[in-house]
């Protein structure tokens, strides 16, 4: 158990900036190391900020969870000002991390095609390994609420997988596996 | 390989690998620099965005999510102002440099900043009574590249091309910026994102002024989001020294107001004041006006040489909206926050001469302060320094323009008092209990 209030930041940055840092990786494709830092401070800050709000045994989803919601934040002022930058933009500003490291297009139009709550829950579970008491904290739901809602979003992915064509590509499963 | 295969088994398979960690030093300098701050009952709403144009965020003003009802009435959001904003002081300047040339030798400063042992009384002529004032949303353009054309259209810029460009804030923060480069003269607009110009960068504002300057021009731009005042100290060359008349400036530079207003650039919400001129400089400044008519400290301002050729300008590009009315601190109970930010000093700042001043003080000389006007003095020990009353004659009304954290701005009331040595001083007009001041970084 830390004793002081800065030891028990740098326990609680130590187990989970791996996990943290994986994220932001995984999710804002692609980010520089640098913009990765900033970000892990950003949430360091949080987390100093809200040490005792940390709920005990869910500590990395509980940072995951203001990773996250510094990730929304950012993109929600991107896209608000998105319009007023489009011409003056770099190439490839608004590419998302699943548009960039899923081959599989089938795989890909079918995630695209479901709401972004889905979508999150999804990559949460499947990419970050959340079970769902983990997902609670992270999206601020009961974990019962969070197994629910990831089972739907299972559903909805294969209704929208089988409603897309398939490529014809038998190579698609193993290209998407090795990216 | 299975035929069918689960689309959550593809999704699985398709995480990606990660392969940077954070080096456990850098962990330690990271964990060692945020525990360092203190923990604030009312935490700002930072983002990372923020952190990384510190240029900015060394002028910014953080909204935090603090509510506060009285009366019953609607719950209003209680500004957090950044650690740089000043609450009460020396009136210091407009924020848009009105000169690329030397005026700071035929003008008074407006303050010398030295008066820590000033000690402040509301004459009898400041209101006594609180009225609820407005606090505009400053918005700044949608489309930068279109009003950078615009601008450029407006102020005759031949052939110009626009570029995007990547310059360096006073820190050394990369911000990305536009500008419109023409055969004889540049238009630029403020730098609107700090949070560098690599690829994936976020950007905290859009423009919200712009600047021409003639081809040649020795005189920086603005550099920072802050637009803060940059004044060019370059000797005024040998024709700016040739003054033109006030009818001749007017008459100059109403031909590009009208320009600029048919090309869309006057910005939305607000109106231009009467212009006031600069002595010797041929500068001419419009006050940019709310849409309460109340002054605002931005200008639309331009100068020009004695053949009437303009060789500087620059102007807001933004809109304004209402957000709200705020209750404020009456006119005679503003001025003891005078005393409450430790005499008004405002150490580090800028000395700017007050625009349509018409005193000169020195002229091709250094500047230098305004002889303080002591109206008493009081001893108490001989140990203590003397301390100047001075009296705060009249208030009027200004809003001044102060950053947001998401990036945006807003205009917030302030009271210009006009004191009896001669000195201006301004208090942020609202209510304290709507506005808190962060805690330096």
């Amino acid at each position: 158990m830390a004793d002081s209030r800065e030891d028990r930041l740098r326990d609680l940055a130590r187990r989970s900036t791996p996990a943290v840092t994986s994220f932001l990786a995984r999710r804002a494709y692609p980010l520089s190391n640098a913009d990765i830092d900033d970000l892990v401070e950003e949430v360091l800050v949080v987390a100093w900020r809200r040490l005792d709000d940390v709920p005990e045994g869910a500590e990395i989803a509980w940072m995951i969870g203001v990773a996250r919601n510094l990730l929304n934040n950012a993109r929600r002022k991107h896209t608000r000002r998105l319009n007023a930058h489009r011409k003056l933009a770099p190439v490839g500003y608004e590419a998302s991390a699943e548009e960039h490291v899923i081959a599989n297009e089938q795989l890909r139009g079918a995630l695209d095609s479901l709401s972004a709550d889905d979508r999150e829950i999804l990559l949460l579970h499947y990419w970050e390994g959340l079970d769902a008491t983990a997902l609670g904290v992270v999206l601020r739901i009961s974990s019962g609420a969070a197994a629910t809602r990831l089972s739907r979003a299972a559903a909805r992915l294969r209704e929208a997988f089988e409603e897309i064509p398939h490529s014809g590509d038998k190579d698609a499963f193993e290209r998407t596996r090795g990216m | 390989m299975p035929d069918s295969p689960d689309p959550t088994e593809l999704l699985a398979s398709a995480k990606p690998d990660v392969a940077y960690e954070i080096e456990p030093s850098r962990l330690d300098e990271m964990i060692t620099r945020v525990s360092s701050a203190p923990v604030s009952r009312f935490p700002l709403l930072r983002t990372w965005q923020m952190r990384a144009g510190s240029a900015l965020a060394a002028a910014v003003v953080a909204v935090a999510a603090v509510l506060v009802s009285i009366g019953g009435g609607p719950a209003l959001t209680v500004l957090t102002l950044g650690s740089a904003a000043s609450i009460a002081g020396p009136v210091t300047h407009a924020s848009i440099t009105p000169s690329p040339t030397s005026f700071a030798t035929t003008q008074v400063p407006v303050r010398a900043g030295a008066s820590e042992n000033s000690t402040f009384v509301g004459g009898p002529r400041l209101a006594t009574s609180a009225p609820s004032l407005a606090v505009y949303r400053v918005l700044s353009v949608l489309d930068p590249s279109t009003s950078l054309s615009n601008v450029a259209d407006a102020l005759g810029v031949r052939h110009a091309k626009l570029n995007a460009e990547c310059t360096y804030g006073a820190t050394g923060t990369p911000m990305l910026g536009a500008n419109a480069i023409g055969t004889n003269a540049v238009v630029t607009e403020a730098p609107y994102r700090a949070g560098g110009c690599s690829k994936g960068a976020n950007g905290a504002s859009g423009p919200l002024t712009w600047t021409y300057n003639l081809k040649g021009s020795k005189c920086p731009r603005p550099s920072s989001l802050s637009n803060s005042v940059s004044a060019c100290t370059l000797a005024p060359t040998a024709s700016q020294q040739r003054v033109a008349s006030r009818q001749q400036l007017t008459l100059w530079s109403s031909r590009l107001v009208a320009s600029l207003r048919r090309h869309g650039v006057v910005p939305a919400g607000m109106t231009l004041g009467e212009p006031s001129f600069t002595n010797g400089t041929n500068i001419v400044l419009y006050p940019l006006l709310t849409s309460g008519g109340q002054a605002s400290d931005q200008y639309e301002a331009f100068q020009f040489s004695i053949a009437g050729s303009l060789i500087y300008a620059t102007g807001m590009l933004a809109s304004t909206t209402l957000v709200t009315t705020y209750p404020a601190l009456s006119q005679a109970g503003g001025v003891a926050l005078l005393h409450a930010s430790g005499s008004g000093v405002n150490p580090g700042g800028p000395m700017i001469p007050a625009p349509g001043t018409t005193t000169t003080v020195n002229p091709g000389g250094p500047m230098v302060p305004a002889p303080t006007t002591t109206t008493s003095t009081v001893t108490s020990s001989g140990t203590t320094p003397l301390s100047k009353v001075v009296t705060l004659t009249s208030a009027t009304l200004r809003y001044q323009l102060l950053w947001l954290e998401d990036g945006s701005a807003v205009f917030v009331p302030q009271y210009i008092y006009r004191a009896s040595n001669g000195v201006n001083e301004q208090v942020l007009a609202l209510n304290p209990n709507y506005y808190r001041v962060e805690a330096p970084k």
